[in-house]
């Protein structure tokens, strides 16, 4: 069943079009991961799917009732982190959270149980006697996502909900986030950063300039943009002139430094025009071995949903890359023209 | 709390009476005013007039009314505005949003929470107020004044958390809300002015010199002077009624308002209209200067309706954009002339009223009737032009600011220039016209019996409406075109992939198809 959906949301400000005719559909039991760099639209998006900002044109659906249509059931249906954090710093976590079980209306009885059950799943206890105000980033940010939780909506909306924490607090952020998955609720998340992401999400949406970009399946979305095959390549030594050598291939269309090689080695990926067949790859290792630079590890791999975040969002710019036209098609053949059909006259100027 | 209004105010107000900071402001106050009811004590026995209880008993009323009215009326209304404007800032307020709580439950919780402080002192001086029936006032004279009080200190805090979410930051709501606060209470001082009695009713003056046995407030209603009280508590009652609406409708947030909203504008706009018409004293022997402060008062009234009215730009576009047939416009996404409506309506009524209390004679009838086509005109090309400002900038305050100050010069400039012609001599007659301009001159000219420059005032009255006719029209194409571009924007608002580099609305070229695309690309990306 679709969670929350969103169709052809637009919002300006000052005039200027912050999200552009944007769709979004979310199942229940689903991670959705809303991607783009800052100022992309994510937080205007997030915040017209939680109701907080009217789109201006565009409609929501929460558990297939339109949002503006009934505006306090949807609210009390969703869990909205927002970013930067609003927090009573005042009160204590705990007051905190009860709080907010009596304002979402829980009665007397399931206040206490729905608080500890919140700080249960965040986390939290050792800071829930604290006041808010004198949480560290993190335990605020726990925080925040325990006050999303209290009423137990079946779809959450956490935007940039790991942005400041450090690299612990990031792991157990995702388990968190997967224990809520299975859980059966649908759930948004935005973040700039794509490893972020792609562990517990299993759609993602590529925004830049307010425009949805890409959406849907990873796997889907890989298999679509048809991403480079790389040919990954250890070396003893400098890697420099095994670089040069490599760039003067005609297979090669780009070499990139790749992480995690073993001590001793540098690591270059070899990013190729068409396939890693095993050919190509002992033409490769040919060249080097003439040059010089033989490698003491060849593997083949593909590349990452973060190399192609890279590229298309580069491709949205209108920049020379490869695959920039490649993506316009896929843009293309997503919808568009077809799908809405000619822009009216009323556009005309 | 049973029956409390809502989970806000269950939350906040028993929270707000255990807090040490409520007990200790309680403890610091009694100290100071029991000591300073001490003094005056020690005062009274030493000046050896220990008959004149009565007078004491007037004097310590007088001192628990001060101090209680500091807190009511000056400390307590900034504090709730610096805490709204807190939550604003802070971006606390969505989070409550969120939980489905609606205005009414956040206004009520917010001004419950308060008043709490107030309400502790006010059980503290209980027993001097108690005393209080004892002075010159009567023994219902405590009752008299705080229930007046008590009455003024909601629709002051209300008036404080309109302001306090209208501030933009925390620190500037408490100074603004103690100026509008010492603006309303220099406004119910001036009730003691021959004929502006009614004003009274925005302070506390009248009621606590009333109490006192100092002076007598009454009010002339309908010709027949009443007691001041009585209507102070059923216009308090009304007005904070209609503030509790403009403070629901912000904490919601889900209405377009310049200050108030549209609906509390109304409310505040017809009773206005109705004090203004309702309180004409019918003893003049040329009624013109009443007949004029009232004909002011009433256009005064209607003023915040006209800044009120008008639909905002993204409002009709997003009406316009909903397509579908089950999602049909909003009221508030719609540009219909009944928005305008109220305003001219009020502004009839009031002057109809105002015109049933006037003489037979000197043509009263005519002259409000050509005074109520001043406010009306004056008012529609106002609201009208209010209304173009909104629909052709997208803005949401500026447009309003820029077109009250374009109103306010065209209105006022030509009184200078009417006043620079005279000192250089010119032509009585030519002297006279500029002023026409100006509706306030325009409502003094429709209510004088005098010949004004050689020109009957009448006319001069006459032609003021029918410039500010003229002006309406040229008003209501402006509106035309802002609708032209509301919906060349919802014609451009439709999901097309290649439009990404530019923003709709912008878009430059268009292929032999008809496809509007950005000029980023060399051929149509739709073809």
């Amino acid at each position: 069943m679709t969670a929350i959906r969103a169709s052809n949301l637009w919002r300006f400000y000052d005039g200027a079009p912050a999200v552009r005719g944007l769709d979004l559909a979310v199942e229940r039991g689903s991670a959705y991961g809303f991607i783009g760099p800052n100022g992309a639209g994510k937080s205007t998006t997030l915040r017209m799917l939680a109701t907080l900002d009217r789109p201006d044109a565009g409609r929501v659906w929460l558990e297939g009732r339109d949002v503006q249509r009934d505006l306090r059931g949807a609210r009390r249906r969703l869990g909205f982190m927002p970013d930067p954090f609003a927090l009573y710093d005042e009160l204590t976590v705990e007051d905190h959270l009860l709080l907010f079980a009596q304002t979402y209306g829980l009665p007397p009885s399931a206040r206490r149980r729905a608080v500890d059950r919140a700080i249960e799943l965040t986390r939290t206890q050792e800071v829930r006697a604290r006041r808010c105000g004198a949480l560290s980033k993190g335990w605020r940010q726990r925080a925040l996502l325990a006050r999303t939780l209290v009423h137990d909506p079946p779809v959450l909306l956490l935007d940039e909900p790991a942005s400041g924490l450090d690299p612990a607090a990031r792991i157990e952020f995702r388990e968190v986030v997967r224990a809520l998955r299975e859980l059966g609720k649908a759930i948004v998340v935005s973040s700039h950063i794509l490893t972020e992401l792609s562990d517990f999400c299993d759609s993602v949406g590529i925004i830049q300039q307010g425009r949805m970009l890409v959406s849907g399946r990873i796997d889907d979305i890989l298999r679509r943009l048809d991403p480079n095959e790389q040919v990954q390549l250890d070396l003893p030594g400098d890697a420099a002139p095994a670089r040069a050598l490599l760039a003067a291939h005609p297979e090669v269309l780009e070499v990139r430094d790749g992480l995690g090689a073993p001590p001793g080695t540098a690591r270059l990926l070899a990013v190729l025009r068409g396939r890693a067949t095993p050919e190509v790859r002992a033409a490769l290792v040919r060249a080097l071995v003439e040059g010089g630079c033989a490698p003491c590890g060849v593997s083949a791999t593909r590349e990452g949903l973060e190399d192609l975040f890279l590229r298309v969002s580069a491709g949205s710019r209108g920049q020379d890359v490869r695959g920039a036209s490649a993506l316009r098609q896929v843009l293309d053949g997503d919808g568009g023209a077809d799908r809405e059909g000619a822009p009216p006259a009323g556009a005309a100027r | 709390m049973r029956g409390a209004p809502g989970p806000l105010f269950e939350w906040l107000v028993p929270r707000t009476l255990r807090e040490s900071n409520t007990l200790l402001g309680a403890a610091v106050f009694g100290l100071v005013f029991y000591g300073v009811l001490a003094l005056t004590l020690l005062g009274w026995a030493g000046a050896g007039v220990r008959g004149a209880l009565r007078d004491l008993l007037s004097v310590v009323h007088g001192e628990a009314l001060v101090a209680n009215g500091i807190v009511l009326l000056l400390w307590s209304p900034s504090r709730l505005a610096q805490r709204l404007a807190r939550e604003r800032e802070q971006d606390t307020l969505p989070a409550l949003r969120l939980t489905g709580l609606g205005g009414l439950s956040m206004a009520l919780g917010f001004l419950g929470s308060a008043l709490v402080l107030p309400a502790v002192l006010l059980v503290v001086t209980s027993p001097v107020i108690l005393a209080g029936a004892g002075g010159r006032g009567g023994p219902a004279a405590p009752l008299r004044a705080y229930a007046v009080l008590l009455l003024l200190a909601v629709v002051y805090h209300l008036v404080a958390g309109v302001v306090g979410l209208a501030s933009k930051k925390a620190q500037n709501a408490g100074g603004t809300t103690v100026f509008v606060v010492l603006v309303l209470l220099g406004l119910g001082a001036a009730f003691r002015v021959p004929g502006l009695e009614v004003l009274g009713v925005l302070g506390p003056w009248g009621a606590a010199l009333a109490s006192s046995g100092a002076e007598q407030f009454d009010i002339p209603i309908l010709g027949v002077s009443v007691a001041g009280e009585p209507v102070q508590l059923v216009t308090l009652a009304l007005l904070a009624a209609v503030l509790l609406r403009a403070l629901s409708d912000r904490l919601a947030d889900e209405r377009a308002a310049v200050l108030v909203g549209a609906p509390a504008a109304a409310g505040l706009a017809a009773l206005g209209a109705a004090l203004a018409a309702l309180t004409y004293e019918p003893f003049h022997a040329d009624p013109s200067r009443a007949v004029f402060l009232r004909l002011l008062a009433l256009g005064l009234a209607a003023a915040p309706l006209a800044l009120e009215a008008p639909a905002r730009f993204v409002d009709l576009a997003r009406g316009a954009a909903r397509r579908d047939p089950d999602d049909p416009p909003f009221p508030d996404e719609r540009l219909d002339l009944r928005r305008l409506l109220p305003g001219p309506l009020l502004l009839l009524g009031g002057a109809l009223l105002l015109g049933l209390q006037l003489p037979s004679g000197a043509s009263w009838g005519l002259r409000t009737g050509v005074a109520a086509a001043v406010l009306v005109t004056t008012w529609t090309f106002a609201a009208l032009l209010l209304q173009a400002a909104r629909l052709l900038s997208r803005d949401r305050g500026s447009p309003v600011i820029v077109v009250v100050l374009a109103l306010a010069a065209l209105w006022c400039a030509p009184l200078l220039s009417s006043a620079g012609l005279r000192n250089l001599a010119f032509d009585e007659r030519l002297t006279e016209l500029p002023r026409l301009l100006n509706p306030a001159y325009a409502l003094h000219l429709a209510c004088t019996t005098r010949p004004v420059g050689g020109h009957d005032p009448l006319a001069l009255a006459t032609a003021c409406a029918a410039v500010h006719a003229l002006a309406a029209l040229g008003a209501g194409w402006l509106v035309r075109q802002g609708q032209r571009r509301v919906t060349e924007l919802v014609g451009s608002l439709v999901v097309l992939p290649a439009d990404a580099y530019d923003a709709p609305g912008t878009l430059e070229r268009r292929c032999p198809r008809g496809h509007l695309h950005a000029a980023v690309w060399a051929t149509c990306p739709h073809c």
